[in-house]
């Protein structure tokens, strides 16, 4: 395999079985399920001609959900900062101001950090396990987020059963980017708790 | 209840082989390989075929049912 290891033209690592892997899922006459099929054969083949060093799909979908987690607070904070009853400013030198730089801070660093792993290692591809888990991962975070959405309808109805809830025009998107965000969170810190249950990532190869 | 279990394990050391190494010939990570040697996945078809390829034997040789006496 690796004596049929060269770069393309953009420097990707290719060889002929990923070519042709390329070629055959271009065909317009593929189902849906062998298209599935070939990417993830693709992506293994990739994966195996890569030389660099391999990162966990676990590693990697815990910072996944690290920055999923950044995200959230970002469009969350200005969210709840906007739609108070005068607005809290975040952009002017004050506390909110200050709480809003430092969480845009930690981001980016997170950032910088993510996209230094990203291209010193390999990334496992998900295989039948992982997709299985992602799913399930994915059911519970749904499950999570209308759990979260009826608590908060809940304490609200009864802290101010007759009251008005506005929400400011211009925090519908801030709501909207927060509650997909923090899908994203539960989905990804869900799977990594189920991937690492019962085994352990780190566990001993046989001797 | 039956309960599926596998020679994985056996086959793969008689063969002085790697839960990595085994892992990347067939296409999963290894994290999947130590899961199905602890019977606590159940793979697919694809899968159960590919590894019995791998060691030259048959789905059925490599994983099978047993009788449980728990209800």
């Amino acid at each position: 395999m690796k004596e049929n290891r060269t770069t393309n033209n953009k420097g990707i690592v290719t060889n002929e079985k990923i070519m042709k892997l390329q070629k055959r899922l271009n065909e317009n006459n593929l189902t849906r399920a062998e298209k599935h099929d070939l990417t993830e054969e693709l992506n293994w083949e990739k994966y195996r001609a890569d030389p660099r060093p391999s990162m966990a799909l676990r590693k990697f979908k815990f910072m996944d959900g690290l920055i999923y987690l950044g995200d959230t607070l970002i469009f969350g904070f200005m969210g709840i900062t906007d739609n108070t009853k005068n607005g809290i400013d975040h952009k002017g030198f004050n506390a909110a101001g200050i709480v809003m730089c430092v969480i845009i801070a930690l981001l980016i660093a997170l950032v910088f950090v993510y996209l230094h792993k990203h291209s010193k290692y390999k990334i496992e591809p998900m295989d039948e396990l992982a997709n299985r888990n992602m799913n399930k991962a994915q059911h519970a975070a749904f499950l999570c987020l209308v759990g979260i959405g009826f608590a908060f309808a809940l304490i609200k109805g009864l802290l101010n059963a007759t009251g008005v809830t506005t929400i400011k025009n211009n925090t519908i998107i801030d709501l909207l980017a927060t509650t997909l965000f923090i899908y994203d969170f539960f989905a990804n810190m869900i799977f990594v708790y189920l991937e690492g249950k019962d085994v352990s990532a780190n566990e001993e190869e046989d001797e | 209840m039956a309960e599926l279990k596998t020679k994985l394990k056996e086959y793969r050391a008689s063969r002085d082989m790697k839960q990595g190494d085994l892992a990347e010939l067939v296409g999963v990570r290894r994290e999947t390989i130590i899961r199905l040697e602890k019977g606590q996945y159940n793979p697919s078809l694809k899968l159960a075929m590919d590894i019995a390829k791998v060691f030259g034997t048959t789905v059925e040789e490599l994983f099978f049912y047993e009788d449980s006496d728990e209800i």
